[in-house]
């Protein structure tokens, strides 16, 4: 553990290499060639995902930087789904940047940066770097959501999300300085030896430390009620990054989230933990998908959608707690949060690859409407977006129905493993609430297919990139749906290096 | 078996192709798939009782769900009846859609409503069962929605979506409770989802039995449309193509009692599903008889007799006992046949004479020959007359009903009472519109297309065929159906002809009267249609359909309005909740192990700590308060290095000189800064100042008591002895240098680097990208 | 002798709450920016408090790295801040209500 050991750093090492080639051939490049630097990051961002794909699976976690970096398969799990929907993102921004950005280096750069954060966030195992390489990725992501600031509402979208989110990382900080107040330590293995062996009195500490530290993450996940930034946010921001934010931030806060009720809080918070995660959880689902209900903008439907699912994430987060009281397993929490998590990825990344190759061809208002007799205007599109859509909505036998179905499972496990009922209340919250989301998307989906499209509307025309990547999303869709079991073997897989 | 399945699905994907290659011969073309698979079943017959013929694929490993198909008595019954049904849907569907732009969308939903279908029979496993039930659901709304240019089929689509849907997954919380009980019961892994394996199972002693139960038949419900979930289908077939609406009854409709008598063996026999399903089911039967009597729209008749007839089934299945279920599996055979002739005879008339409203229709016998005698044919068998199979299903329903040992009067009146309507509905849809004067809108009936007589035909023949030598029937399926649905062996005796016994003799008496009763209150429907009408408009009003509708729009105008009064907008309101939810989060746990804390000041402060202290409090309170800028800034300074103090105190010298370093940088950025900005101006009223002021005071003074409260809980001498203990050993023996702890931190230092680079390259972006304008920087 | 943090844990606390305040009631974005300033310095007096009574570095190194981290959060905020306002000529937070519901 006591080791640089620096070649199990290489793809943080290969992303700091393509931050400085993107600055530097921003600096050679012609102007009107600049947005194509978006083709290098998606070339390399895949190179380093076939790379975490070839590389030898990791058994035990190895450690690297001195124990603060810790790379485990959860850690190469997190990483592939990262730089995936990074290549995403980046062949979806190339046209976008080509319209709108004029500093497309520094676009790209920072798009570098994010994911060199969210690489980092996979692998810490320290309540330093932990803040470090969060504050990166949503320092990244702040500058990102306000980038066309000509536009008056990517700027209020700026504003509204560093002003909270920067009251979420001090509320992060105090939270963390609590914790290392209790324990004296700050290294995960650490603090989880300094907690079983904490003395009673230090439990207060402790507690007011981890409640306070899972505020700010529930804002990188979009938890009710700090979820307030999100639909203002995606409304705002350009949409590559609003796409970028969907699957970053929150896939950062919960690996976040998991990392320290597993690797730190163990057993010793469950009882405590397990009421206010449940509450919030049902106000998260709750919220998000009926708030989700009369909007009229796509992209913000898209936010209160991401706050739903948010909260169906956060069901497996209440299983893993509820779970660890009396010390049982709490692994098909942590598999089920997996599982979700991948198909999540591809199901909204197919959405956000259709409205921005939409938006480019038929105005950037993002309202529901626009998208009337879409099934005539591009029907390849139209399909890709309708099952995308009827994922998110749990629809089987797609990806996203098994997502949720394993989360809720995870939650009557829990219930039955813990006894407590109430969490049966809970896992019918979230059955409950695969209604309520199938009635706004398929609103969606009813404009796209039995509305006719406007007067002199014209075909959507779509590059052959964009048309490879949603195919590609819609094909993953379907498949992990219906053939799950190669996907269950990488969750369980995972799974078995998480401990 | 998984073959025909995916054999449909993949059929459902190529069918817009073969319709634009094929035109008008591509019904007959695709229809050859759901005929290759009939008699691919066919093949396998007969089915003896309590045979069952299975097959694996493992799916989801690890939850248990698996692709597990069983082929018994009751599987097949439905198999053929979908595939058969389904090719004949096809061929009729060609003719009825020939040379429509939709013809290729239409047979695509229909096969994969097919495939969906065939699934859902086949499946032993339950959440594979679950999978296929909502893809029934899914296709069903896009053959509904087909018509969509109305607004009515699409309330109507979406209104068959939500309730079947919803269902749906009040019955997958029903199978996942069950894979508890099962495995509290001794099944592990896969075996706890096999429905075949839980028929051993004493289900009904497990705690959790009546809510699987409750939810089980609430799934069933919806999707059969029973009471009160039943409005979604006359709507769903009003609307749309009678193709579709003749799939939903003889079908998908039907997907509600397979799954019910599926379970029978597992759930039944007890008093919970008695009393679920008997009351439910009679309500229904008399409430949809007479409902159809009210219609004028052959289509909304036909689709409230399947109601009807559903709840017939559902009573049968609730009593539960052997003759029950003959009954029943002769009625869903018999209804099958007769109701999709019955619907494609309609869609004919509307298709050959241009309306479907019963009291427009007349006369159409000679125009329209072929479509009248497949239509005769079909009505007798829903009117129960002899020799029809209906006939037989009828007598066993009154033969259950005569010789049940707690005989109700009370249901055979409501039994009686439902079957004169259906007899009453069956010649108004039948011999109506062929009867009478030709002049009005027989004038320019045409009779149909081959391929739209050829379904009805043979579905009409089929029932007279059955109906004369049900023994066929019974000795093929029927006997091998009722075990698979009873649990125990069941062998059938069906016959037209039970002899002269007393039973018989009450069971044929019951049958005339019905009839006779049938054909007079049919005389009489023209007079009875207006106040049935009017009574039946004004009970919809407090229907359920009016809770759907009023739930729905509430649901939407409810959800506005929270998301208005949450989401406003205002960043002081978004940074409000964050702060308030922290702190009530924070609170309780806090507060519930705050019994014994320690006293807050074990000893005085010393007077320079004291001074710095509330210099401290002082000038951050000034800082957040004051109105000038630059007193603000100064007051913000001042506890920079206030802290910075404190620091050195703490003998952390080269982190103090950081601290005043960072503030001294960032007053002069903010001075700068704001010299270029506009003065401090409040535009909000003073009242709501101070109600702001008071709620952030409340909120931020509970999170500083919290904070301190957990560190004076936890840190009196004691504690802290115990820490500095601990970490000698933890950290082994004394700290490292800062220095050396800095070089461990390599990581961190790369990541710190990260963001003060991003933070540089997102400035400068940010600031060239902001347009300039006037009194800018 | 024993170390007396309590009354600079109250400081902290006192310094959090009063930033929070701030941050709720004050409608300049640069005001708000100022108080998230309090917070964060709150949290790192915190820390080194914690540090002391521990005799532990960790926490005073972290201190360093959660300074450097706030100050670039500032800056881009001040840049945002400054952007936003030559597009719209305020820097009150209650006039970007320009997306609601």
């Amino acid at each position: 553990m006591n080791a640089m050991n620096l070649p199990l750093m290489l793809p943080e090492i290969a992303l700091v290499v393509l931050g400085i080639v993107v600055l530097l051939a921003d600096l050679v490049l012609p102007k009107e060639k600049r947005h194509l630097l978006g083709w290098w990051v998606a070339a390399a961002f895949s190179a380093i995902v076939v790379y975490l794909f070839v590389r030898p699976a990791a058994g035990e976690p190895e450690y690297a930087a001195f124990g603060l970096y810790r790379l485990d398969g959860f850690a190469i799990f997190m990483k592939k789904v990262f730089g995936l929907a990074g290549v995403l993102v980046a062949v979806m921004s190339v046209d976008w940047v080509k319209r709108h950005g004029r500093a497309a280096g520094e676009f790209f750069t920072i798009v570098v940066f994010a994911m060199t954060g969210m690489f980092l966030v996979a692998s810490v195992n320290d309540l330093m770097s932990m803040f470090v390489s969060l504050e990166l990725v949503t320092l990244s992501f702040f500058i990102l959501a306000a980038f066309r600031v000509a536009d008056r509402i990517s700027g209020e979208a700026g504003i509204k999300y560093i002003i909270v989110g920067a009251l979420a990382a001090a509320f992060m900080l105090f939270g963390t300085a609590f914790i290392y107040g209790a324990t004296g330590q700050i290294r995960f293995d650490a603090v989880r030896g300094a907690i079983e062996r904490l003395a009673e009195p230090a439990y207060p500490t402790l507690l007011f430390g981890a409640v306070t530290l899972l505020v700010g993450l529930g804002f990188k996940v979009a938890s009710v009620p700090f979820h307030v930034w999100v639909p203002d946010v995606y409304q705002g921001a350009p949409t590559p990054v609003t796409a970028f934010l969907s699957v970053g931030s929150k896939a950062a806060g919960f690996v976040l989230i998991v990392r320290m009720l597993t690797l730190v809080f163990g057993e010793a918070l469950s009882n405590e933990l397990t009421p206010l995660l449940a509450l919030t959880a049902a106000l998260t689902l709750f919220y998000g998908n009926l708030a989700a209900i009369p909007q009229t903008n796509i992209k913000r439907l898209m936010g209160y959608s991401s706050i739903g699912h948010a909260g169906y994430l956060l069901l497996g987060v209440v299983a893993i707690v509820a779970m660890q009281r009396g010390g049982h397993s709490y692994g098909s929490g942590v598999s089920a949060i997996i599982f979700y998590l991948f198909a999540y990825v591809f199901t909204n990344m197919a959405v956000f690859l259709g409205i921005v190759a939409f938006s480019a061809t038929a105005g950037r208002k993002h309202a529901i409407d626009d998208y009337a007799g879409l099934g005539k205007r591009s029907p390849f599109l139209a399909l890709t977006l309708t099952v995308a859509l009827l994922s998110l909505a749990g629809v089987p036998p797609l990806a996203g129905f098994f997502g949720k179905f394993y989360l809720i499972s995870s939650v009557v496990e829990a219930s039955a493993v813990a006894g407590n009922g109430w969490l049966l209340v809970l896992a019918a919250i979230g059955a409950v609430n695969v209604v309520v989301s199938m009635y706004y998307y398929l609103c969606v989906v009813k404009r796209i297919y039995m509305r006719e499209p406007p007067e002199n509307a014209s075909p959507i025309l779509l590059g052959a990139p964009v048309r490879v990547a949603l195919m590609a999303c819609m094909a993953l869709v379907v498949i992990i749906g219906i053939f799950q079991g190669p996907f269950v073997k990488m969750a369980t897989a995972v799974l078995a290096t998480i401990r | 078996m998984l073959w025909t399945i995916l054999l449909l699905f993949g059929l459902a994907a190529a069918a817009p192709l073969v319709a634009k290659f094929a035109k008008g011969a591509s019904g007959w073309l695709l229809a050859a798939g759901p005929a290759a698979i009939l008699f691919a079943y066919l093949a396998q017959l007969p089915i003896l009782p309590g045979e069952s013929r299975s097959e694996v694929w493992e799916w989801v490993p690890g939850l248990g769900v698996e692709l597990r198909f069983v082929l018994d008595g009751l599987s097949a019954t439905f198999t053929l009846l979908i595939t058969g049904i389904g090719a004949l849907v096809l061929v009729y569907a060609g003719g009825y859609m020939a040379g429509k732009a939709k013809l290729g969308q239409l047979l695509s939903y229909l096969l994969l409503f097919l495939g969906s279908m065939l699934g859902l029979v086949l499946s032993d496993n339950t959440i594979a069962l679950f999978v296929f039930w909502e893809l029934t659901s899914i296709s069903s709304y896009l053959l509904i929605g087909l018509d969509h240019e109305r607004e009515s089929v699409r309330s109507a689509a979406l209104k068959a979506l939500l309730v079947t849907g919803g269902g749906g997954l009040l019955l997958l919380g029903g199978f996942v409770l069950l894979g508890i009980a099962a495995g509290d019961l001794g099944l592990k892994g896969a075996d706890a989802f096999s429905i075949s394996a839980l028929a051993d199972l004493d289900l009904s002693a497990h705690g959790l039995y009546p809510a699987i139960m409750v939810l089980v038949a609430i799934g069933a419900f919806t999707k059969s449309a029973q009471a009160p979930f039943h409005f979604w289908l006359p709507q769903a077939m009003a609307a749309p193509t009678p193709v579709s609406a003749l799939l939903h009854s003889a079908t998908m409709v039907k997907a509600g009692i397979f799954l019910l008598a599926r379970l029978h063996p597992a759930l039944g026999g007890t008093d919970l599903w008695t009393a679920l399903l008997v009351p439910v089911g009679a309500v229904t039967m008399l409430g949809a008889a007479i409902t159809a009597l009210g219609q004028r729209d052959k289509k909304r008749i036909l689709a409230y007799s399947t109601v009807s007839v559903l709840g017939i089934l559902v009573t049968l299945l609730g009593a539960g006992t052997v003759v029950a279920i003959e009954a029943a599996v002769v009625l869903l055979v018999a209804h099958a046949f007769y109701k999709a002739a019955l619907f494609m005879v309609a869609g004919n008339v509307d298709h050959g004479a241009g309306t479907r409203d019963v009291t427009l229709l007349s006369g159409l016998r000679k125009a329209m020959p072929f479509t009248f005698a497949a239509g005769a044919v079909a009505a007798l068998s829903m009117a129960g007359a002899p020799p029809m199979f209906g006939f037989v299903g009828k007598e066993l329903f009154y033969g259950k009903l005569v010789t049940a040992e707690a005989r109700s009067t009370l249901l055979i009146l409501v039994a009686v009472a439902t079957n004169v309507a259906l007899v009453a509905a069956a010649l108004l849809v039948a011999l109506r519109p062929f009867v009478g004067s030709s002049a009005g809108v027989a004038k320019n009936a045409h009779e149909v297309s081959a391929p739209m007589l050829v379904g009805p035909l043979i579905l009409a023949a089929a029932g007279l065929f059955v109906g004369l030598f049900p023994d066929v029937f019974d000795a093929t399926l029927g006997s091998a159906m009722a075990t698979a649905i009873a649990g125990q062996r069941v062998d059938m005796h069906l016959a037209l002809w039970h002899g002269l016994n007393p039973t018989a003799l009450g069971v044929m008496g019951l049958s005339a009267a019905t009839l006779v009763l049938g054909a007079m209150v049919y005389h009489r429907t023209r007079r009875l249609l207006a106040p049935l009408a009017e009574a039946l408009s004004r009970l919809r009003a407090i229907g359920p359909e009016t809770w759907y509708e009023k739930g729905l729009a509430g649901l939407v105008t409810g959800s506005d309005r929270v998301t208005r009064g949450i989401q406003t907008g205002y960043l002081r309101h978004y940074v409000l909740a964050v702060v308030v939810a922290a702190v009530v989060l924070a609170a309780p746990p806090l507060l519930r192990s705050l019994p014994g804390a320690a006293p807050l000041f074990p000893e005085a402060p010393r007077p320079h700590e004291a001074l710095l202290v509330a210099v401290a409090a002082a000038s951050a309170v000034a800082a957040m308060v004051l109105r000038s800028r630059t007193a603000a800034i100064a007051a913000l300074g001042a506890t920079g290095a206030v802290i910075a103090m404190l620091f050195l105190l703490f003998s952390a010298p080269d982190l103090s000189i950081t601290q005043i370093m960072v503030e001294t940088l960032s007053v002069i950025l903010l001075v700068l800064v704001l010299s270029r900005l506009p003065r401090l101006v409040t535009r909000s009223s003073r009242s709501r100042r101070i109600a702001d002021l008071a709620v952030a005071t409340l909120a931020g003074g509970t999170m500083a008591l919290l904070a301190i409260a957990a560190t004076t809980v936890s840190l009196d001498p004691e504690a802290a002895r115990f820490f500095a203990a601990a970490s000698y050993t933890e950290a082994q023996g004394r700290n490292v240098v800062n220095v050396v702890l800095v070089d461990f931190r390599a990581l961190d230092t790369m990541g710190e680097i990260f963001v003060v680079a991003a933070a540089g390259f997102g400035i400068h972006a940010l600031l060239r990208l902001a347009p300039e304008t006037g009194g800018a920087a | 002798m024993e170390i007396q943090i309590a009354h600079y844990l109250v400081v902290a606390g006192i310094l959090f709450a009063v930033g929070l305040t701030g941050v709720v009631v004050r409608r300049n974005a640069i005001v708000i920016l100022m108080c998230l300033e309090l917070m964060l310095n709150a949290a790192n007096l915190a820390l080194v408090a914690f540090s002391r009574v521990h005799r532990d570095m960790q926490g005073q190194v972290f201190v360093f790295f959660a300074i450097t981290v706030a100050a670039a959060e500032a800056a881009v905020m001040l840049a945002i801040i400054i952007a936003v306002y030559r597009q719209r000529q305020t820097v009150n937070v209650d006039e970007m209500d320009l997306m609601q519901g």
